[in-house]
Formats: structure tokens, sequence, C-alpha cells
């Protein structure tokens, strides 16, 4: 029987992949777990796997294209088997490929590279590099490509910079704006990107239609959206929420930060914020709480054997949750380093798969927004999600005194399934001691 | 002149042409040709020479007069030469070799005019609508229709209400030109870029010349320290300049004129010389044209039109010294290209800040781009590269080690926002930055190209390494 390769949904905010790479062609014979193609989204690159053993009976979409999560991107036969004529069809649909328009780089394909000889060495550096085999002029014997002829041909490829087709300022404006100069349209003489033409090309996504403009209308869901409203419908109706809150009181972990911020700063070159304390303390509270690292998989519990800790970073067309991994043994300057990276990476497009999928637990803060408390959506399929509002001062009562203190609200939801109210609570318990304890919770910085 | 019936409706079996120009000059006739080049049918009315001012009565003629004064200067200047104290240079051969050139060089505009099928007709013309211009040729009037205008009318020698030219004594720059003996002593009444190249010239030919500015600075439009090292440099030719002082009367006195003038303090003087020059601001000519008639839009004297060179009238487009915007001819030819082109489908705009302006003084000055002053006030974070002529090799060789490269560029991208240049050969460096500009090059650009050595051209790669703190030929900076 026939079994599909489907595109899957690379968190929630992806709409498309570019197929960057086949790794097998029509007819090869492949085993089931085989890597068998290179995918990369906005913010990922990944390699999918065959789902089954069999033959690669056909591909629907050549190397280069964009494709939509969810559609079949090549079916697995068993030998002997014809492969359906219904996906051919669906194959001719499929967009042209989006060639790369600039630089040296050309994509190996199997067709170039079949049937040219060249040594194991030679073909490394030519994938690693990126270059047609076909085009390499070779010196071996019998018209083997030595490992040389590649570095030749790389060396003459790059003597041929293309002509500058890009103002120096329009480049130095595209870098300032972080936007690709790739595929911007310029009106300079020949077709060259010019200044304007680059400060034109970042501001149209922006261009979000007025305000007004909104009311009265049908607003289409892109792709994105339609992700995000699945998944969160799907979390919200079959997983049952509890909400659980507790006040912490903010002022040690402050101070604490206070007190450690040059050191860390010298050592880590990074600033720790509190979000890496939470981050840390959370990790410490799973350990005693392993039903908070769980996921439901029909009627058992699988408790993850990692405590890798998300952290949801919102972007301008959605938000993406990277992931530090075993969160729990990491030190505070190690963790404060990585959430720098992911975060920086994540705004960029540049997180891969892994990163993305690997969380076992989210945080999520609005008190950058001033937002006191709120409950959050779980993240399936996880079992646990903690928010964070922002600290604020709060009155209280000592010895007859009016005094004031820093409190944060700190929420958690959980999956009903998995946890109950008491745990939870327990949960949260745990990690306000820990916050409000922090020299003994944190004494391995 | 192509053979022309006089009938109500002229263009070939009564058909529109596609495109007609009002004046021949560097916006009207640069115009036509790129029309006809692509592929319009062009008619161009003209009521005198072809070439308009630049060629008959401006650019040209002085630059004549300066290739004919400078070598002079040279001479005179360098202790080199023997015998050089008899030299002296012919007023009225001056005249006939400019005038032959002239009339060469008009000859060439009909030529180009032939090649390109350009029909044109000698007459004044002026609007009867929006589509239809009459044309009084020999006291009769002929009608031409066209569907897309252009007015490059250009503009005429300024005058002063309180002294009137009379062609004797008192000589607009149109007499001057044609002027049969150098004269002891000349006022000049303007220290714009014209009035300066007056100046220049007749200070060469050994005239004393004294120039009355009313506003409170020569060359106002250029940059403020270019200006400065130029006011200084002119007198130190002996030059005399009175900035800040207006012009209040002017009289015959024992065969001379008495120029009575006013000071900015108020205080009163006199200068008394054989010739005055008025060589005020220029006056656009939109007299008799019509413009009433349909309606257009004006700003001032001039013709009010947007980047495109559209007026206020669809499909009537004007160019050059009419508009007033920059009042050279390059930027009129640069306006012309433009409107033809946006009339033959493409659609492109002006900007003024890539049109560089010179003036040919000895030494002269050329820019392009925003003033130091404009940029600090526009609130830019800048930065300004320099580099003196005194320290390029080529320049003191030469004899010319007066003047300045001066590049003012934005602190981030290094986008050259101005270049100023004072010295000898200003006006051909300057294409070098105006290219810069229009390419959109920084100012690393400008700094790394090699030159020849040694060239002036040295200069503006110093004054850009300059802008980095790491020119070669200038003391380091701190």
């Amino acid at each position: 029987m026939a079994t599909e390769v489907i595109i899957p949904a690379l968190g929630v905010v992806v709409e498309t992949v570019k197929i960057l790479r086949w790794l097998k062609s029509e007819g090869d014979r492949v085993r089931e777990g085989e890597p068998l193609l290179e995918i990369e989204s906005e913010k990922v690159t990944t390699e999918i796997t065959s789902p089954a053993s069999g033959i690669v009976g056909c591909i629907l979409y050549p190397e280069g294209s964009e494709v939509p999560i969810t559609k079949v991107a090549a079916v697995i036969v068993a030998e002997g088997e014809a492969v359906p004529e219904f996906y051919r069809q669906q194959g001719e649909e499929a967009p042209p490929p989006s060639m790369p328009t600039a630089g040296p780089l050309v994509i190996l394909t199997e067709r170039a590279s079949k049937g040219v000889k060249a040594v194991p060495a030679a073909r490394k550096l030519a994938e690693k590099e990126g270059v047609d085999l076909s085009l390499v002029r070779p010196t071996g014997p019998h018209g083997t490509i030595m490992k040389k002829d590649v570095e030749a041909y790389l060396a003459s490829a790059i003597s041929r910079k293309p002509l500058q087709r890009v103002s120096t300022l329009a480049r130095k404006e595209a870098a300032r704006l972080g936007v690709s100069v790739e595929g911007i349209h310029g009106t300079g003489t020949r077709g060259r990107v010019m200044r304007a033409d680059v400060l034109r090309a970042a501001e149209q996504p922006k261009a979000i239609p007025e305000e007004e403009d909104l009311f009265g209308k049908v607003i289409p869901m892109n792709k994105m959206r339609q992700v995000i409203g699945r998944r969160m419908a799907e979390s919200a109706f079959t997983a049952p929420h509890i909400y659980l809150f507790i006040d912490v009181n903010m002022e040690r972990v402050l101070d604490l930060r206070e007190m450690i911020l040059e050191d860390v700063e010298r050592q880590f070159k990074v600033r720790p914020s509190i979000n890496d304390f939470l981050i840390k303390a959370v990790a410490l509270t799973i350990r005693e709480y392993p039903l908070l690292n769980a996921t439901l998989r029909g009627d058992e519990i699988h408790v993850h054997p990692e405590i890798n800790v998300g952290l949801a970073v919102a972007m301008d067309d959605g938000l993406i949750v990277p992931a530090i991994p075993r969160a729990d043994e990491l030190s505070l300057g190690t963790i404060a380093q990585m959430r720098v990276d992911l975060v920086d990476r994540a705004r960029g497009g540049k997180l891969t798969i892994e990163e993305v999928q690997r969380g076992t637990f989210t945080i999520s803060s609005l008190a950058s927004f001033d937002i006191s408390f709120f409950t959050a959506i779980l993240n399936p399929p996880q079992s646990g999600i903690l928010t964070v509002g922002r600290t604020q001062d709060q009155l209280y009562l000592e010895g007859g005194q009016v005094r004031t203190r820093k409190v944060a609200n700190c929420g958690l939801s959980v999956d009903h399934r998995i946890v109950d109210g008491a745990v939870g609570a327990a949960f949260l318990q745990s990690l306000k001691k820990k916050l409000e304890n922090p020299s003994f919770a944190f004494r391995q910085l | 002149m192509a053979t022309l019936t006089p009938t109500t409706s002229v263009g070939t079996g009564g058909s529109p042409y596609d495109i007609a120009v009002i004046g021949a000059g560097p916006g009207g006739y640069v115009a036509a040709i790129r029309a006809a080049q692509m592929g319009a049918r062009v008619l161009v009315i003209e009521k005198d020479d072809l070439g308009g001012t630049c060629l008959n009565r401006g650019c040209i003629p002085t630059k004549a007069f300066l290739s004919d004064v400078k070598p002079l200067r040279r001479i005179k200047n360098s202790p080199v030469y023997e015998g050089r104290e008899r030299l002296s240079l012919n007023i009225q051969e001056m005249v006939n070799r400019k005038n032959q050139l002239v009339r060469t060089m008009v000859d060439g505009i009909a030529t180009l005019f032939k090649s390109n099928r350009i029909q044109w007709v000698r007459g004044a013309g002026s609007f009867l609508d929006s589509k239809s211009i009459g044309v009084l040729r020999d006291g009769e009037r002929e009608t031409y229709r066209a569907k897309s205008i252009i007015i490059a009318t250009g503009s005429k020698a300024g005058t002063i209400p309180t002294a009137t030219i009379d062609g004797g004594k008192v000589l607009s720059t149109d007499d001057i030109l044609n002027i049969r003996k150098i004269p002891r002593d000349l006022v000049i009444i303007g220290g714009g870029a014209i009035g300066i190249e007056f100046a220049t010239i007749f200070n060469g030919l050994g005239t004393q010349v004294t120039v009355v500015e009313m506003l409170p600075k020569i060359v106002a439009t250029e940059d403020d320290e270019i200006i400065r090292r130029v006011q200084r440099v002119l007198e130190g030719e002996g030059i005399r300049i009175l900035t800040d002082t207006k012009v209040l009367g002017a009289s015959s006195h024992k065969g001379k004129v008495r120029v009575e003038v006013q000071e900015g303090s108020g205080e009163k003087g006199q200068v008394t010389a054989e010739k005055v020059l008025v060589a005020t601001e220029r006056i656009p000519c939109t007299e008799g044209l019509g413009l009433e008639t349909i309606g257009l839009k004006m700003e001032g004297p001039f013709i009010a039109a947007n980047a495109k060179m559209e007026t206020s009238t669809d499909g009537v487009y004007a160019v050059g010294d009419v508009v007033g915007k920059m009042m050279f001819a390059n930027a009129a030819s640069a306006e012309g290209i433009i409107a033809a082109e946006n009339i033959m489908g493409r659609s492109r705009e002006i900007d003024y800040r890539r049109i560089p302006s010179c003036v040919y003084a000895i030494p002269e000055i050329a820019s392009v781009g925003m003033r130091e002053t404009d940029a600090r006030e526009g609130g830019l974070e800048i930065r300004v590269g320099r580099f003196p002529y005194r320290s390029s090799g080529r320049a003191v060789a030469m004899g010319e080690a007066e003047g300045i490269v001066k590049i003012i560029a934005e602190k981030e991208l290094g986008e050259i926002l101005g270049v100023h240049i004072l010295g000898e050969n200003a006006t051909e460096l300057i294409a070098e930055c105006a290219l810069a500009i229009n390419l959109e090059a920084s100012i690393e650009d400008l700094a790394e190209v090699v030159k020849g050595h040694p060239t002036l051209s040295e200069a503006i790669m110093e004054a850009a390494l300059d802008w980095s703190k790491a020119s070669i030929h200038q003391p380091r900076k701190k």
C-alpha cells in the first residue's frame, strides 16, 4: 500500500516550507526512519524521515519548491507497486521552484551529480559548498573529479563575483533595517536595487490596513492563523484546564539578581534577566513534580526524561516557543546565554526544529505589558504552562506598620487529565518558596 | 529652418505634433532631441537663435572669454615667463572669436535637429489653448497643434530700478559680451554666480572691478565655508567686494557713471566707474506666452512645476529657468530630458540634490547636494571630510594651490550628502562626486577609488579618507 510523505506542521506559525534537497531519488529504496528530504521554513531547517520502508514511488515537489504544510510531498510504495495516478496529478499543480537568484551557489541536484565520477573528498567538498559537480573540470584518472578540482572551480567561481546589483547605500540600509535585498525589485539602471527600493520593501509588510478599514470587512485567515486557531482550540477543548494563581514576593530574587549581576555579566558576557531565574526555578520545581513534565498518549502518561523549559516569544506574525534543554542542570549564566541566543534567533527566524519541539513545559510572561495576571492555554501536548504577571508594589502589615513589598502573580494552567489541582497547587507553592528564598534555591549559580 | 506653410493648423496633413517645445535653449532643445529619439514628432518654436541664453549670451560666451583671460593671468603671475609685462588681450578679437564659436555651435544644434527630424520655426509662441500655439512670424500668425507642450522659454538679463540699463554706460550681461573696449573700471551690481564670473573675467583683463551685492554674502547659494574662502581669494586678486550693500542710484559724472550705494549699517557711499554691469537675478520669460489663457499656476514670477516637470495644466510641461528651481543650464537640460521621457510614457522625477552647480570664477566653485548648514539644520548626524589644494602635489605644481574639497556625509550609512569644491578644475572634479551620489555610493566607496598621480582628483579621495580620519597627506587628527 502506498504511504504518503506529508510535510509536517513545524510549530505554530509555519505556513509553508521550502524543500531544500531530496536525499533519495524516485526508485531508490528507503527504510522507515531514514532521512528522506531536507526542508526549511522561515523558522527552522530540518530533515524529514521516511514514514515507511519501500521504494520512493514519486516525488511531487522538486527541490526549491515552496510547499504548504500538510501537503503530500512524496509517496513510498512497496516493491513492484505502482504509484496511484492521483498523486501524479497533484504534483503537476506544484508551483514552479523558486530558483536561487544570486550568488555562485548552485543547489546540487541528483541529476547533475549522477554519472559524474568524483572521489569522496571531492563530493563532500562539493556538497558543502553547493557546487554542481557536472560543472567541474576533472583532472583525475578516467575523468574522475579530484578534491583539488572542486577547489579550483570554487576559486574561479568566486573570482567571477557577480556584478554588484545593489547600491552601497541600499545594501547598508537593508542591513540596518534587517531586510534581505534578495528579491527586491530594483528601479535603478539595469535593475539595480537602490535605497528607495529597500525602504519601500521594508515598509510593505508593515502596511497593515488602517483600523477603520477592518470594520465591516471579512478577513480571510492565513495558514498561520488557521494553525494557531486549530491547535489552541484543540488544546482548550480536549485538555480540561485548571487555573491556579499564587502571589510571589520578588524582593529577594530581585536583590539577588542585583547582587550577582556584575559577576554573571563578567563571566558569561550576558545580562541575566528575571526570566532566567524563573526558568531555573521552574526546572528545579518540575524535578519534584514530574507530572508537570508529561504528555498524554492514549491511556498512558508519558513523563519526559528531560526537563526542557520553553519560553514563549512574541513575534510580529505570531509566537514561537524555543526551549532550553535540561534547564534544571544548567547554571543561571548558561541559561541566560541560551535564552538571549534563542530569543534572538527566534526573532530572526533562525531556530532549528529541535529547539522548538523539545519543550516539555512553557513559561509565558506578559509582565512587560503591565498585565497583573492571566490564564494561558496549554501548549499541546504539554501538561503545564506557567504565566507570569508584572511585579508591583503591595501593601502589607508588619508589626502594625504598613509597608510595601514587590509582588508578582504567577499562574499555572495544567491538564487535569494528568495533573490534579492539589499537585498543581503544591508545584506553585514550591516554586514560590524557591523564588522567595533564592539564596538556597540558586546556591549553584 | 523647415519650410512651413502658414495655415491655421500646421502639422503634416493637419495632424498635431506629439510635442511642441517653446524655446530652444538647453532646456528646450535637449527635451526636443530626447523626445525625438523616443519616436515623437517634435516642433520647436524659438524667437531667436537656437541655443538660448546658454549658447548665445551666457555659459559658452563667458567660457570663451575666461579661456582667453586665464592663461594671461597665469603668465602674468609667474616669473618664469620673460617679457610677460608686455602681453595684453585684444577684446575685439575675443568678441570675434566668441561670436564665431557661438555661430558654429548654433549651426550644430540645427544639424542635430535635422538628424532627429525635429522641425523648428522662428517666432514668438503663445498659447491659444493648452493644445495649440500661435506663432507670430513676419506679422502673420500661424497656429500649431501638439498633444503635449513643453515651455522652455528661459530667462532674461536681470534689471534693477535704481540703475537703468542704457546699453552705453550701464550694461546688461547681453551688452557686455559685445563690448569693444576694455573698461578701466567696472561696477558689477549683483554678486551671484553671473556677477562673480564677469568680475573674474574683467579682473583678468586688467579692469578695476567692484562687486556690489545686496545680500550679506556673494554666491549665496553655496556653502558658507566656500563663500568665505572664495571672497578672500577674489579680494586677494584685486576685486573689491561690497556685500550687504544696496544700489541707490546711478548717474553720469564726468563721462563716467557714479553709483550711489548704501551699506547695511546705513552708511552711504559712491563708486565711480567707466561702466556698470547689471548682473542681478535673471527674470523668467513668461510675458506674451498667453499663460493666462490656459490658467497656468505660477510660483511668484516662475511657472509652477512638479518633480515630473508637469504644470497645473494637463499635457503642459515647463523646464529650465522659467521654472526657476535651479537656474543653471545643466539643470534645464536634466529637466528637459525628464519632461520628454515623462511625455513619452516613462515615469521620472527630478532630484535637484543630484545636480551639480558650477560657478566659473578663478578659482572655480562647484558643488552638489546639501550645504553643511542645510544638513545640520535638517537634524542629520554628519561628519565632514576636507582636503586643501595646498596639500595636493598636482595643485601646487600647477601653481593653483588655492582651494579645498569638502565632503559632507551622514555618520551611520556614510551617505554622501554634499560635496563642495573650490579651486582649479572644480567644475570637472564635481562630476565624480555627482556620479557617486547618483549611484548611491557611500563615502567609503569614494575613498577607495585609486587615482592617477599626480592629479587634482586625488583631493576627492583624500577628502573622503579625511572623513574617516584617514587622509594620507594631511597631519594626523586626534
